[in-house]
């Protein structure tokens, strides 16, 4: 049998390549990874929120940490309003003191929900019950929670709170005791303290439950930016209540509006910017804490 | 195709003896108390753990269940595999052990799933919810629909299919299992043509399987890995972590099954030493792998001295969690000390083999223990003050339960069907 | 026969995970509220199950007879 002589292969690189043949690759594989470029752009997209657009209300608040001198009003206003139970702080303020002593401050810092544009609270939740609405409200649907807790774990403001407890063994008053019947019938059936009714209702376009505290056992709940009050045009209990005004919330995208003129006239930062959640919470009238900061009188609330 | 001389089921197919039914009993009573203790969560609340909200309530949301989560579906890992490995890469040696894998896989992602419903607030819409619900967005999305729907799945109809022959061949022996033999065997005939056909299917579907198992655990390592706000989390390395660290403690486990097996059911000739020198090896590399990737990791975080990474690293090399993490580690060297040591000698011992399987596990549950906690109590990005979580009875009772009712499904399913495959009785017989 | 059961089984499994997987809630949301609720209730059931219906064809392919066949004896 005859072998067939063939031209021994180059070493190395392998047979050199026509012409031709290159193109022919070399188009292909251009063309190919044209397309899945194209193909792959419209699926992967930007996350942010999209930029605000002028009539659109988004809300927001904005902190003056000038005036606030941590009296603590707003936790309690925000407690009495929203019917948070024991251990459950959805307004927290820090009081931390910095530096070495005698070269020592005391600063206070307020913290709501942030809102985030970019919430990860959102992006986690499971069943979609954190969603984030069009007025900027990031709301939390107690009906739909399954209380995986993922929000709480994945918000780098551990903002969040679980009812660990069937809320209603978790107030701050034993609401069977004879004095808490008598004041119930005193007052035709509203339970002391003060039970709020426009907690029950469903808010916004999505009829959604979201107002409230406490509904539920085994959900998740956070500040809601009042949503209750809020959709009826007042502002949210802590804002309302603080005795200095420090807290100010309104439409950011409203020129007018006293927290869009706060922003415009004093430089303002927000809290952990570099992790991209874009929080809605802006504070003013002074520089952001430091990382030496130590917290004082810090809250631990044990369920 | 007949079944030995003695026209009887093997591996104890059948036969319900004393100790068994002790077993049985014992794994009963343990499961009573979790399903006791269950009642009590259900009741009070999940106040009854140890977990708290993170921040102003000085604990972690997420605790031992979700650890115990993680580790149930680490293990069914290993399990589908091997069984994959070796009807992809013609692993013959190792065939023996094939069905005991695929059946953990199963059972661990049984426990996996009850592990997410035993930790969620509310189960019931849990139940509802994530079907109509569930967002791709979410991590938790691929838990819910590969891992648990998908996988699991995948994993019973590879089982089912491995098994039929096997199944053909016990429905010839009469006796009260007669029925459940035929079913699952649904007309199997022993012709070249079917086993050709066997072949080709199981070949296939293992081939299927490998891509979500992979997918299925990454989705896993991604529900830690992709949370910026969350310092010792947030790592590129958590996706690929979760997976070897899944193959570590699958392998581990099931040399631990099938070293027990092989005692009680008399198999010194079938399962031969053989098949634990290749687990053990291939246990000792990927856990060096592992500790590759942990210290990787640690290296990463710590070189740069950032606030919030140093201090949950210091928490966990030098405060509250040291032993767990010093513990951890010092279980995983062990345990490749002890593997390499008998590599290095070429003389293998299967104690020591079996308790290199042991020491990972312990070591596994440990890591993702360690990964899980100090995030939350020793990590927020606010200066709260820092956490402290410590598991009720009411939690380890439950995970006791569910590791109670894993052990008595694998047991119930070895005495319903060969837990090997039949072929291996006859003496040289046809395989 | 065999073969067509087969593809059909494992068309609609592959057609259920897509259409489960695309009405779900949106993958890249742009924040509004319908962005938390899937497009169709149960989107996320179907793409389970249109994944277990796709190693179900496996079964299918293995465990059907072939059209024409001999008597299926028992065994």
């Amino acid at each position: 049998m005859a072998k067939v002589a063939s031209e021994p292969k180059a070493k190395g690189y392998g047979t050199q390549l026509s012409r031709r043949d290159f193109l022919r690759v070399g188009g292909t594989a251009a063309a190919l990874g044209t397309a899945g470029f194209l193909v792959a752009d419209r699926f992967i997209g930007d996350a942010k929120a999209e930029a605000p657009t002028p009539g659109k209300v988004r809300y927001g608040m904005v902190i003056d940490l000038e005036r606030c001198f941590g009296c603590r009003t707003c936790m309690e206003a925000c407690k009495v309003e929203n019917n948070t139970t024991r251990a459950v702080f959805w307004m927290y303020v820090f009081r931390f003191e910095e530096g070495r002593y005698p070269d020592m401050q005391v600063r206070y810092l307020p913290r709501p929900c942030m809102h985030c544009d970019n919430a990860p609270c959102v992006k986690v939740c499971p069943v979609g019950a954190r969603y984030k609405r069009e007025d900027g409200l990031t709301a939390t649907d107690w009906d739909r929670c399954i209380g995986c807790r993922y929000c709480q774990v994945s918000c780098p403001y551990s903002v969040n709170y679980f009812n660990w407890k069937d809320p209603k063994k978790n107030q701050y008053l034993d609401w069977k005791t004879p004095e808490a019947v008598e004041v119930r019938q005193a007052t035709k059936g509203v339970i002391p303290p003060y039970k709020n009714p426009d907690l029950e209702e469903r808010y916004g376009k999505e009829k959604r439950y979201i107002a409230g505290s406490g509904h539920v056992k085994g959900v998740m709940e956070k500040c809601t930016f009042c949503v209750h009050r809020v959709e009826k045009g007042l502002m949210p209990a802590c804002v309302s209540s603080c005795p200095v005004g420090a807290l100010i919330f309104g439409n950011l995208n409203d020129p007018e509006t006293e927290a869009s003129r706060l922003l415009r006239q004093k430089r303002f930062f927000r809290l952990e910017e570099g992790l991209g959640t874009e929080p809605r919470v802006y504070y003013v009238g002074s520089p952001p804490p430091g990382a030496s900061v130590r917290q004082i009188e810090g809250i631990v609330g044990r369920v | 195709m007949d079944i030995g001389t003695a026209n009887r089921i093997p591996y104890g197919v059948g036969k319900w003896g004393a100790g068994w039914q002790v077993l049985v009993l014992i794994l009963l009573a343990i499961i009573a108390l979790g399903l006791y203790a269950y009642g009590q969560q259900l009741e009070i609340g999940e106040a009854a753990t140890g977990m708290r909200d993170i921040g102003t309530g000085g604990g972690a949301a997420w605790g031992l269940y979700i650890a115990f989560l993680v580790y149930f579906v680490g293990v069914s890992f290993a399990g589908i595999a091997i069984a994959s490995m070796i009807r992809l890469l013609d692993l013959e040696h190792l065939k023996p052990v094939a069905r005991m894998a695929e059946v953990l896989t199963i059972v661990a992602l049984i426990l996996g799933a009850l592990s997410i419903l035993v930790d969620v607030g509310q189960p019931l819409r849990a139940l509802l919810y994530l079907p109509r619900y569930a967002r791709p967005q979410s991590p938790f999305f691929g838990t819910f629909s590969l891992v648990v729907s998908g996988y699991l799945f995948a994993s019973l109809i590879y089982l089912y299919l491995d098994g039929r022959k096997d199944a053909a061949l016990c429905a010839q022996v009469p006796g009260r299992l007669q029925w459940f033999h035929r079913l699952w065997a649904a007309g199997y005939r022993d012709t070249p043509e079917e086993k050709e056909r066997h072949r080709h299917t199981s070949w296939w579907l293992a081939l299927a399987i490998m891509p979500l198992l992979v997918l299925a655990h990454s989705t896993l390592g991604f529900v830690f890995g992709i949370q910026p706000g969350r310092p010792g989390w947030f790592s590129a390395l958590q996706a690929p972590a979760f997976v070897v660290l899944a193959g570590v403690s699958g392998i581990g486990l099931l040399i631990v099954i099938a070293a027990a097996l092989r005692q009680v059911l008399g198999l010194k000739d079938q399962i031969g030493m053989p098949v634990f020198h290749w687990l053990g090896s291939l246990l000792g590399v990927m856990t060096l792998i592992y500790l590759y990737f942990m210290a990787v990791e640690r290296l990463t975080v710590d070189y740069s001295g950032a606030g919030l990474e140093k201090s949950v690293s210091e928490v966990m090399y030098t405060g509250t969690y040291a032993w767990l993490f010093w513990g951890t580690v010092g279980l995983f060297v062990l345990a490749v000390l002890v593997l390499a040591v008998q590599f290095a000698r070429r003389r293998w011992s299967l104690p020591l083999i079996v308790l290199s399987g042991v020491l990972v596990n312990l070591a596994a549950i440990g890591k993702r223990d360690v990964i899980v906690v100090p995030s939350q109590t020793h990590g927020t990005v606010l200066p709260y003050a820092p956490g402290v979580y410590i598991p009720t009875w009411v939690e380890l009772a439950i995970i006791a339960g569910l590791f109670a009712l894993g052990t008595l499904v694998y047991v119930r399913f070895i005495k319903v069907f060969p837990i090997m495959e039949v072929s291996y009785t006859t003496k040289g017989g046809a395989e | 026969m065999r073969r067509t059961v087969f593809l059909l089984v494992l068309l609609g499994g592959l057609v259920l995970a897509g259409a489960g997987f695309f009405l779900a809630a949106p993958v890249f949301p742009t924040w509004t509220e319908a962005d938390s609720n899937p497009r169709v209730p149960f989107a996320a059931g179907m793409f389970a199950l249109g994944i277990i219906v796709i190693f179900l064809a496996a079964a299918v392919y293995e465990v059907l007879p072939d059209a024409g066949s001999e008597d299926r004896r028992p065994s």
